[in-house]
């Protein structure tokens, strides 16, 4: 088991497993210049902003970490952050609040405003210009090695199935106790899926206020799905899990929480925002799969894993979720044979040897640890040999107006 | 295929101690008998029903009423008598709290 990874330092905190220059509009207007400053610079990663119009200014506020947390995250070299003028956004999401923000960090942030270059045409120019400099100084800096303890992992499931809770969640709950005792940090979330779950990880606060806090953000969902009618156990589980096997929402939570390890639960986490230490925590948030990631990544996760049980998936499918945390590569892992054998590219981890009974869990889980290593050193996972990023849809509490 | 463990059926996984269903780990028709791994034995169980892979079977008589245990934990309430070696599945199993938000007026 490897105690280090080889990783890009930052002037503060955390090293990173990738170099990323982040493409940040700030504004729907700037969407526009920010995709075709990405189709003529090589090597960015394009964020697209929902905007803050219409919306009130908590989820304005959420708006704001997340493009923060970004920005902030070890993976992040530099930034190019793109607006139509200084004072155009609401106060909340401003530039001048995220500069100030983002400060601390001493990474390389440029702005670019329409307004201020003359236009879009030549706000475009100009934000060529400097992506090409920040994409080139990038690539001067080297890998170098960096504690296990720098890596915060971020988890997602999918597809669960019958053999989620009983092999690719407890495989991955095995790894990230490994990571957890090496100093590591682990986020794991979808409130939707600890409902009927939650007192038992209330039950491993490591303080009061995080069990009180995990409590009260299953209550919400359930009190969100009671507002329009529904009980959240007839959206959850979903059809595919309830085919593949997983019959209760208590049944599908109980195996969910597995994946989280078993070590006490550090703090429960407003969405998109990061720890302030070591451990395992839990953050609020969405159970799709095209909005958690990006989430986690503000967070500070700089690897994604998604622990999939995929019983009812297609012959060789597509990895689910493609490139879906913009910044932060995403693992896919199964604890299920059957798609193992569906799947001969796209797979990064196969922990079915759980389900088989061949490997033992600390086994598996030592060489899930190696798995996260070799991808935190740059192997690229599965779905970073695709150019294809999927759309990110932010998850807000809402109301819209 | 696994090796003939002298059973040359299907398997079962439970990972913890008395819990009343286990996962199979391979599909189990009708009069099968699927071999069962706990986390302390191995042992013979005449599948009652067919049982699709990755689904529960349940290791004990379960009478409609009773809560029914995985992962340690009250994963339901079964809706019918489930015979040992049958599939445990939404034709007889209902989650702990899903009628309780119908009964209430806001």
């Amino acid at each position: 088991m490897a105690a280090t990874f080889l990783g890009y330092a930052r002037d503060t905190g955390r090293a990173g497993v990738r170099n990323k220059v982040l493409l940040l509009p700030i504004d729907r207007y700037s969407n526009q210049v920010a995709w075709t400053i990405d189709q003529t610079v090589a090597g960015l990663s394009r964020f697209t902003c929902p905007g803050d119009m219409g919306r009130h200014a908590r989820d304005r506020d959420r708006l704001f970490r997340i493009m923060l947390g970004l920005i902030r995250n070890p993976n992040v070299a530099s930034v190019l952050m793109l607006t139509v003028r200084a004072d155009f956004n609401y106060p909340e999401t401003r530039a001048q609040r995220l500069l100030d923000a983002a400060a601390d960090c001493g990474k390389p942030i440029e702005l670019v405003t329409i307004d201020g270059e003359g236009g879009v045409g030549r706000a475009t120019l100009a934000g060529e210009r400097i992506a090409r400099q920040l994409a080139r100084a990038a690539s001067a800096q080297p890998r170098v090695e960096a504690p296990l303890g720098d890596l915060s992992v971020g988890i997602k499931c999918g597809v669960s199935d019958g053999t989620s809770g009983i092999s690719g969640n407890p495989a991955l709950g095995s790894a990230m106790d490994r990571l957890v005792a090496a100093q590591g940090t682990v986020i794991f979330s979808e409130t939707t899926e600890i409902i009927g779950a939650e007192h038992l990880l209330a039950a491993r606060a490591s303080d009061e206020e995080t069990g009180r806090r995990v409590l009260a953000m299953a209550g919400r969902v359930e009190a969100a799905a009671r507002a329009v009618g529904e009980d959240i156990r007839s959206i959850n589980p979903i059809p595919s899990n309830i085919k593949a096997g997983i019959t209760t929402l208590e049944e599908k939570s109980l195996g969910a929480i597995a994946k989280g390890g078993t070590t006490a639960l550090r703090g429960a986490l407003d969405h998109g925002v990061a720890p302030d230490a070591p451990g395992l925590y839990f953050m609020d948030g969405w159970m799709a799969a095209n909005s958690l990631p990006v989430a986690l990544a503000a967070a500070g996760a700089q690897i994604i894993v998604l622990q999939s049980g995929g019983g009812d998936m297609p012959f060789d499918p597509p990895v689910p979720v493609i490139n879906p945390a913009l910044i932060s590569p995403t693992m896919f892992m199964s604890g299920n044979p059957q798609l193992a054998a569906k799947m001969p590219v796209g797979l990064d981890f196969d922990a079915s040897d759980v389900l088989s009974g061949t490997r033992s869990l600390a086994e598996i889980g030592d060489a899930l640890l190696d798995a996260f290593v070799a991808t935190a050193s740059g192997r690229l996972t599965w779905g970073e040999t695709q150019k294809y990023v999927e759309v990110q849809e932010l998850w807000f509490d809402g109301p819209f107006f | 295929m696994r090796e003939d463990d002298g059973t040359n059926g299907p398997g079962a996984l439970c990972l913890h101690e008395g819990d009343d269903v286990a996962v199979m780990r391979d599909a189990g028709n009708e009069g099968a008998r699927c071999v069962v791994v706990t986390t302390r034995e191995r042992y013979a169980l005449a599948l009652a029903t067919d049982v699709p892979f990755g689904h529960k079977v349940a290791l004990r008589d379960i009478e409609a009423g009773e809560r029914v245990v995985k992962y340690g934990q009250p994963i339901g309430v079964a809706t019918a008598r489930i015979p040992a070696g049958a599939h445990v599945h939404i034709h007889n199993l209902a989650g702990l709290n899903a009628t309780s938000t119908s009964a209430e007026t806001y």
